[in-house]
């Protein structure tokens, strides 16, 4: 199943686990897309975000969670293709994996020789909540222009002890320690755009 | 209050607290000082619960119960508060939530109703009040980008909003600068009033000029090698550690 949207304007687009596996975005030229998706994986998922800035000034910003459990695996592919000058682009993933689960994320930014004065910006933080799940996170660039801005970034790690214990002394029990820190870790996503999923993931971590 | 009895405490092999006892009475003010390395923010950690310390020998008794066979927030639950020297910062997690979570959760154990966001913002309206602390940092990340005195007060306030039975202070005046300290040493006062007891970390004789403690104790290679009146605490400013006998 694909979602195809073209756009030549600014697009709002809130996705979840319900949403297509593949969604490919064309933006059009000055046009501005806002792409956020929530995704609880089940059993074995590859989803696909796949954008294509093909008018000059256009820009998107792409902001994935992910959280799996049990021993579930998910792929996670978001693609930006900068293919006109100007063109901005932001992408932010949070993944959380406990019990057995297996992440692997790839994020791309291609900048083509014509899309000079391109700024580009990928960011994967993940988090493991069990010393069984695993995640890879591959970032890649593919850059033809020399006249362009891009940065990239990737975290793989558990949740920092010290934190752990200072709410600890706090009176919080380990449930309520870590549903703190993840909250905390996915937040300014969490409230911002999917304040209804607070619930789900105090039942996805408990679970 | 707290009964600490031959304490011995370990960390890879190094001798940090060595047979150190001290008994804290509801009411009372305990001074701890030391030079760098003396033991103190152990003695502070591993009353608090902090894993990475090994209890090689002694006992610990908090309000009667043996208190290092408990987790650490059993320990907060029943009355035990650090202000930790440096606290952590926690990105994302925004500094109220974590506040009436904090709350609440002592609220359940002591089989209370949890309060609600309105009657949690009562409450904390009056709390940052007592400290003179802005507004607006309860609505930032929990000490994310709070300079070393906005993370002391921020400690403070979670004291004025438990009043804990046992406060350790570990370095509370480090980063303060003096109107904050007098406004932190005169919640103390008031927290006294209500048979709070207090364990006082610090290098300086300066908390000494608002509170009139109990006892001035000298830690030194994790002993407490004199014990008296805050005047030691001026000999001591006066001659240096060294020279204390």
């Amino acid at each position: 199943m694909k979602t195809y949207i073209k756009s030549h304007k600014t697009l709002n687009l809130l996705l979840d686990s319900q949403s297509s596996p593949l969604v490919v975005v064309e933006m059009e030229k000055e046009s501005h897309l806002f792409l956020t998706k929530i995704n609880f994986a089940k059993k074995k998922e590859k989803n696909r975000i796949e954008v294509l800035l093909n008018g000059e000034n256009s820009t998107c910003e792409i902001k994935v969670i992910d959280l799996v459990g049990e021993d579930h695996l998910l792929e996670t592919e978001i693609f930006v293709f900068h293919n006109e000058p100007n063109c901005k682009s932001n992408q932010i993933h949070k993944g959380l994996y406990k019990d057995s689960a297996h992440g692997i994320v790839k994020s791309m930014i291609f900048i083509d020789q014509k899309a000079g004065k391109s700024n580009a910006m990928q960011l994967s933080q993940n988090i493991l909540l069990s010393s069984f799940a695993k995640v890879s996170a591959k970032p890649i660039l593919k850059i033809k222009s020399m006249d362009v801005e891009c940065k990239h970034g990737v975290s793989i790690g558990f949740i920092e002890q010290h934190l752990f214990y200072y709410l600890k002394t706090r009176g919080m029990s380990d449930q309520e320690a870590k549903y703190l820190i993840i909250h905390g870790f996915i937040s300014d996503i969490l409230l911002t755009y999917f304040p209804s999923y607070e619930k789900a993931l105090n039942l996805w971590i408990n679970r | 209050m707290l009964n600490i009895n031959q304490l011995t405490i370990t960390l890879k092999d190094k001798l940090i607290l060595d047979k150190l006892s001290l008994e804290i009475h509801p009411g009372e003010i305990h001074v701890i000082m030391g030079p760098n390395g003396s033991g103190k923010s152990t003695l502070a950690q591993v009353l608090a619960g902090n894993p990475i310390y090994n209890v090689s020998n002694g006992f610990v008794l908090f309000k009667g119960e043996n208190l290092l066979n408990q987790k650490p927030e059993l320990r907060s639950l029943n009355g035990l508060f650090l202000a930790f020297q440096s606290p952590v910062e926690i990105s994302g997690l925004n500094n109220m939530y974590f506040l009436k979570s904090m709350l609440n959760a002592h609220r359940k154990f002591k089989n209370l109703s949890e309060l609600d966001s309105i009657e949690f913002l009562t409450l904390i309206d009056l709390k940052i009040e007592q400290l003179k602390i802005e507004k607006s940092s309860l609505g930032r990340n929990f000490n994310n980008g709070f300079s070393g005195g906005e993370k002391k007060m921020n400690e403070m306030l979670q004291i004025l909003l438990l009043e804990p039975d046992l406060i350790i202070l570990d370095e509370i005046d480090s980063g303060l600068d003096i109107d904050a300290l007098k406004l932190v040493m005169f919640n103390i006062s008031s927290l006294l009033k209500k048979q709070k007891s207090f364990i006082i970390i610090t290098h300086y004789t300066k908390v000494l000029e608002y509170i009139q403690p109990n006892f001035v104790h000298i830690l030194s290679h994790g002993k407490i090698v004199k014990s008296g009146t805050r005047e030691i605490a001026f000999q001591i400013e006066q001659v240096g550690y060294e020279n204390i006998h």
